[in-house]
């Protein structure tokens, strides 16, 4: 057994400095070291700079050699580029996938010459005592101002964008929603002296799309600012601090440009609680990498909008209204009732039949057809029922029972009417009627039409509180449209509306009611 | 038409439900239609009111009116969307230009999008959702019913006098009243139009003349219907309307088994659906 360990022991000894010899004489550093360059870091091929820049020349060197090996790498610069560290650095690798990396920084002077320039790195590699000798050597192209700037363009700008940088179709372009706190809504917490806990930031995308028409390899860095378009002054609100860093530090991008490319990168677009609506300029900047001269500037005029707060107030307000008038209703139903007799109650009910069956019902059929038919104008047919007539019965009902409450309960009839009749038990039906309900009994019952000595003969005073009334219950209703069922109206449309639906029909309506209501009165005496 | 909106005398799992609970559920589909968002889930919850017209078993003549009005209503919202939906791109065709005097410069133009026409499609089951079920609530309950349950949503009894949440009665009457009376209305407006036409009244002409031939049965009708008002409410006062605000109700309302069967389902689909909103699926407010 000693014998056999022996021979074992001398032939690891013997075979030992054979197999390394073997392992050295096969030593090939171009198979089993990966060396690479890049000036700047990143670039693979040639590099484009301009005077007065620093860059990063980038040395990467990688052992595929299962051993020790001692390497020596030695940047060589061309003459007036000037290092700012060692250009000699040693290292050893000890073992297979070992590697060495560094990024040397140099300065290009702004006197320095236009042309190519070659960047040599030299990296020599000891093996067991034997040394190889690797080169590298990239081609740094040296360019006037104006040849970058002609080479590089911002050929679109996407605002917003996705996260890849690409055009959203449902949002509109050029356009930023802001999540402002409503105004009412800050004025109401300063008075109260309550704090808005701030939510997250809002965050978005922008596309940039950049082309590169020249025949050289660009690297660049692309930043962005909104400015105010009066100062010129970048917007803190679009860029404020994230985490305790500065906004800076993640708006950006670095892209490296293949010559005769486009390439469209994105960039986060943070909007702070402090943003305002209105117009700014958003200025894209692209660098050159290393250096800060902004090479190209492409500006575009953005919209921040801020969430249409009056419909969303009108609406949360309407409903509390409509809630409210009902509550107090139900919990004095008993005493409002009592006012009225029975042939008040029944009045009330059949002109409820009348005003259902001579607008509910041919609205049903006639809506959707003059829309068909007049488009966007359909509103002015329609109005002579929705107004006209509805006012006709509503004021000649008035000058009949001159009561408060005559009209809630008109309108209380008709939606309860309309729910059981076509089905229309909605809350947007329920919001607008009781609005409509609430303003002109307060207005009528201000202006002495309705209560204890009631004059509601006076045509042209009726007509001003019914025409006033009607534009306020038209834009709520407009309102809860835009905001319960999300729908969308232009300005023009919901004010032609107002104006002419809304005020011109009803007091044409009341005008008519009145004469109408005096000649029945003669019939109900 | 007539048809589409009248109760229907059947015997269907809605039929015998009580009319509150309807109501209930019908309540239920209008929040859920107003706080939903994806167009995925509006659709489902419009669908979801469609089992129960199959189990209606609706006539033919009903169901080509119901599928009229849905028509109407997604016709309606698709124009009005196409033309003033805030978001859209790429126009498909111009109705009025912007260089077209006088509307030209107040409208801006005024274009047709595809793109919102799309999107008012789907905002169209918001409406159609809600007037689907309560479509059905009015097809399957008979109208008394209903009024009664306006009266009488909420009755609880403590310390042995009874607390009722509801409409006054008397605005029930009301109603009935005003239901009732509407086959009336319409047969003497009929009357009264004919009797016009004899006496040479001419309907065809401008609106000015319409106007006129309006006054002329709007009058006489409004008339008629003081009359007949003034009667019935003597025959209310007669019958003791009024005498007592403790009126008792010859139908009671109660729930059985199948009715809070429906209000669990109602308050599953209602609390689910508004749970989907707060995670993500609800609408924001349009900007």
């Amino acid at each position: 057994m000693k014998n056999i360990g022996f021979l074992l022991l001398v032939l690891v000894i013997i075979v030992q400095p054979v197999a390394a010899q073997v392992q050295q004489e096969d030593f090939k550093p171009e198979d089993m070291t990966s060396f690479i360059i890049q000036v700047p870091h990143g670039v693979e091929g040639n590099g484009l700079a301009v005077g007065n820049s620093t860059l990063s020349a980038y040395l990467f060197f990688e052992s595929y050699y299962d051993g020790n090996m001692n390497v020596t790498v030695d940047l060589d610069l061309p003459e007036g580029f000037v290092l700012h560290e060692a250009s000699i650095h040693s290292f050893s690798l000890q073992t297979e996938y070992d590697n060495w990396y560094r990024l040397l920084d140099f300065y290009i002077p702004a006197d320095m010459p236009c042309g190519v320039y070659n960047i040599t790195a030299k990296a020599v590699v000891d093996v067991e005592g034997t040394k190889h000798t690797i080169v590298r050597t990239a081609q740094l192209e040296v360019a006037s101002k104006e040849e970058v700037a002609n080479e590089v363009s911002v050929s679109q700008l996407i605002v917003p964008s996705d996260e890849d940088g690409y055009g959203d179709p449902s949002h509109p372009s050029n356009t930023l929603v802001v999540q402002e706190t409503s105004p009412a809504l800050k004025e109401l917490l300063k008075v109260t002296d309550l704090k808005i806990e701030k939510e997250d930031l809002t965050s978005t995308f922008m596309g940039i799309e950049l082309t590169n028409t020249g025949n050289t390899t660009i690297p660049v860095i692309v930043t962005y600012d909104i400015l105010d378009t009066k100062t010129g002054e970048p917007v803190k609100a679009f860029k404020p601090d994230i985490m305790g860093m500065s906004a800076d530090t993640v708006c950006y991008a670095t892209v490296t440009l293949s010559p005769g490319s486009s390439s469209l990168i994105s960039l986060p677009l943070y909007i702070s609680q402090d943003a305002m609506g209105g117009d700014y300029l958003l200025r894209v900047k692209v660098k050159l990498t290393g250096s800060d001269w902004i090479a190209v500037t492409k500006d575009q005029k953005i919209t921040a909008i801020s969430r249409k707060w009056g419909p969303i107030l009108t609406t949360f307000t309407a409903l509390l209204l409509g809630l409210t008038a009902l509550g107090f209703f139900l919990s004095r139903s008993g005493k409002i009732m009592d006012r009225f007799k029975t042939r008040n109650l029944v009045l009330i009910a059949l002109f409820g039949t009348v005003s259902f069956a001579a607008i509910n019902l041919p609205m049903t059929i006639l809506w959707e057809l003059s829309h068909a038919i007049f488009g966007p104008f359909s509103f002015l047919f329609t109005g002579l029922f929705n107004e006209i007539l509805l006012y006709m019965l509503i004021a000649s009902l008035v000058v009949l029972i001159p009561k408060p409450g005559v009209i809630s309960l008109f309108m209380m009839v008709r939606f309860l009417l309309g729910g059981f009749i076509t089905g229309s038990f909605t809350p947007i039906t329920f919001i607008t009627l009781s609005v409509n309900a609430v303003i002109l009994e307060l207005l009528l019952y201000i202006a002495g039409v309705t209560g204890k000595n009631p004059a509601p003969d006076n045509r042209f005073r009726m007509g001003i509180l019914c025409g006033f009334a009607d534009m306020v219950s038209s834009y709520v209703s407009f309102s809860v449209w835009m905001i319960l069922y999300r729908l969308f109206y232009s300005d023009w449309y919901i004010t032609a509306n107002i104006l002419i639906d809304g005020f011109l029909y009803t007091f044409i309506g009341t005008w008519f009611g009145i004469s109408l209501g005096n000649r029945l009165k003669k019939v109900a005496e | 038409m007539k048809s589409l909106f009248r109760y229907e005398q059947k015997d269907s799992l809605l039929h015998r439900l009580d009319p509150r609970v309807k109501l209930f559920w019908l309540f239920g589909i209008s929040v859920l239609s107003v706080v939903f968002g994806t167009p995925d889930l509006l659709a489902i919850l419009f669908i979801s009111t469609l089992p129960f017209w199959f189990m209606l078993k609706p006539s033919k003549s009903r169901i080509k009116a119901i599928i009229l009005i849905f028509m109407s209503v997604l016709l309606s919202f698709t124009i009005s969307q196409a033309l003033f939906y805030y978001w859209a791109k790429d126009p498909l065709f111009t109705l009025v230009p912007s260089s077209f005097p006088l509307l030209g410069p107040l409208t801006g133009g005024i274009y047709f999008y595809a793109d919102g026409a799309v999107y008012g499609l789907y905002q169209s089951f918001r409406v159609m959702a809600s007037l689907s079920a309560a479509m059905l609530v009015i097809a399957t309950t008979h109208p008394g019913m209903l009024i009664d349950a306006f009266v009488r949503f909420f009755e609880i009894r403590i310390a042995g006098k009874s607390y009722r949440i509801g409409i006054p009665y008397e605005i029930a009457f009301m109603v009935s009243s005003a239901v009732s009376f509407a086959p009336t209305m319409l047969e003497e407006s009929g009357i009264i139009l004919n009797a016009m036409q004899a006496r040479g009244l001419e309907l065809k002409g401008d609106v000015r003349r319409k106007a006129k031939a309006l006054k002329y049965i709007l009058v006489p009708l409004v008339v008629n219907i003081l009359r007949a008002g003034r009667k019935l409410a003597i025959a209310a006062d007669t019958r003791g309307f009024r005498a007592n605000r403790h009126r008792t109700y010859v139908n009671e309302l109660k729930l059985k088994r199948n009715d809070y069967i429906f209000l669990i389902y109602t308050i599953l689909l209602t609390s689910g659906g508004l749970y989907l909103s707060y995670i993500g699926f609800g609408g924001t407010v349009p900007v």
